[in-house]
């Protein structure tokens, strides 16, 4: 989904859905124009709590060690 | 109305996966990839009171923590870890089963100022074996050129990520090592490290990861690193280590000298990438017996809480005679739930001694 399409869906939202975190959108209907916006199931991915893992696969060799300062 | 309708019970969702500790425990939730740390006391509640009703859960601790227990499901529900049910039996634990259908699924190639390899004939034989995950390890600073031949021999075949870790050359400019990641999109990280300082670029559309780091990786020494940076908290790497070992699981190493090892840090060779193939050193009967060592069986880590989403080392452990003895260069006391900043003791290397007949 491009950015602006992203941006449209987005002003659709009520001033509520807006406070959730940002997630996925689709449309459920394939006319845009009476297309339902809806939050997904599919959105639960982005809204992690606790310690966030970055990577999305396993290390192959581990010779850094814990962050430099940046 | 019907009068034998239940209470609800409380349902994890089947990627929310509990994982008991000594002190505490994990509660890991492997589709967003995060953890939270829980009682070990929610641990008891969620395993072996799974299925039952608040109040058959209140009443197993003779209604002693109905307050604690209250706020443990407030807690579960705001973070969204489960969810209140009538029917939990619709809703099956995964499958932590591990399979995989390459042969090897990850690999280290140490190259350094006098290695001699043949990238392409290397290249050509771990993508035959299914080889999906590639680091290269360039101790010395090679120049953009020579990346670029290794890479060369990579810009075919299966895989599906290529990392990179270099010594500092003053001609590995972000923009000379984000073109070779444009030009090889299989590059999925590059970190140089002895750089003069430190900088982390914002990762490239595609997600690739470009950082100097200023700490000197000169050799396969300084492998074997343990500490929560190098978690992986996905379903892949929880299942595999029910049964089998995070690291040396489907691995096949080629060190600086063309030797081919389980890990370049260990001291068995299955022969010389120049005289022998990768599929005959992966034929050797020892080749994959340290593949299924897994935490459940290491002294220490089989109470730790980190177990499941923590990469192992069997190169460097406490304790070089006993080959289930836990990893030198993990700081984590489970027992006390602290991590110690003695980090690294001197490393042992486990299993037969550098010299050994091969």
């Amino acid at each position: 989904m491009d950015d602006d399409h992203k941006g449209e869906l987005f002003a659709r939202l009520s001033p509520e859905g807006r406070e959730i975190a940002p997630v996925g959108y689709r449309f459920l209907h394939p006319r845009a124009t009476r297309a339902t916006v809806l939050r997904l199931v599919e959105c639960r991915p982005h809204r992690a709590v606790g310690y966030v893992c970055g990577g999305f696969r396993k290390p192959v060799s581990r010779c850094l060690g814990p962050d430099d300062e940046i | 109305m019907r009068s034998d309708v239940r209470a609800p019970v409380f349902q994890l969702f089947a990627c929310c996966l509990p994982v008991k500790g000594a002190r505490r425990s994990l509660l890991c939730d492997v589709q967003r990839q995060s953890f939270q740390f829980i009682p070990n006391g929610l641990y008891e509640i969620l395993t072996e009171h799974a299925g039952k009703t608040v109040a058959e859960i209140k009443a197993a601790y003779g209604h002693e923590y109905d307050e604690e227990i209250d706020e443990y499901f407030d807690f579960l529900l705001q973070n969204e870890f489960g969810f209140w049910c009538d029917d939990p039996e619709r809703f099956p634990p995964i499958d932590l089963t591990w399979e995989a259908p390459e042969r090897i699924t990850n690999a280290i190639l140490d190259v350094d100022a006098r290695s001699d390899h043949d990238y392409a004939r290397i290249l050509a034989e771990l993508d035959d074996l299914g080889c999906k995950a590639l680091e290269v390890r360039c101790f010395h600073g090679p120049s953009p050129a020579e990346l670029q031949a290794i890479l060369e021999a990579a810009r075919y075949g299966r895989l599906r990520s290529l990392d990179l870790l270099v010594g500092f050359h003053p001609e590995l400019t972000a923009e000379a090592l984000l073109d070779l990641a444009r030009e090889h999109q299989r590059i999925s990280s590059v970190v140089v490290c002895s750089a003069p300082e430190a900088r982390r670029l914002p990762p490239t559309q595609t997600g690739v990861t470009l950082e100097y780091r200023t700490e000197a990786v000169s050799s396969p020494s300084c492998c074997g690193k343990v500490h929560p940076g190098y978690f992986a908290i996905n379903l892949e790497t929880f299942a595999e280590a029910q049964r089998h070992n995070t690291c040396l699981n489907r691995k096949i190493s080629v060190d600086a000298r063309g030797e081919i090892r389980n890990c370049p840090s260990l001291p068995r060779s299955f022969g010389n990438a120049r005289e022998t193939s990768l599929h005959s050193a992966l034929a050797h009967r020892d080749f994959a017996a340290l593949w299924s060592i897994n935490k459940d069986q290491i002294d220490v880590c089989k109470d730790c809480e980190f177990r499941y989403v923590c990469v192992d080392c069997r190169a460097y452990i406490q304790d070089g005679s006993d080959l289930y003895s836990k990893p030198s260069k993990c700081a984590y006391d489970p027992y006390t739930a602290e991590w110690h900043s003695s980090a690294e003791r001197p490393a042992v290397l486990a299993g037969v001694q550098k010299g050994d007949p091969v």
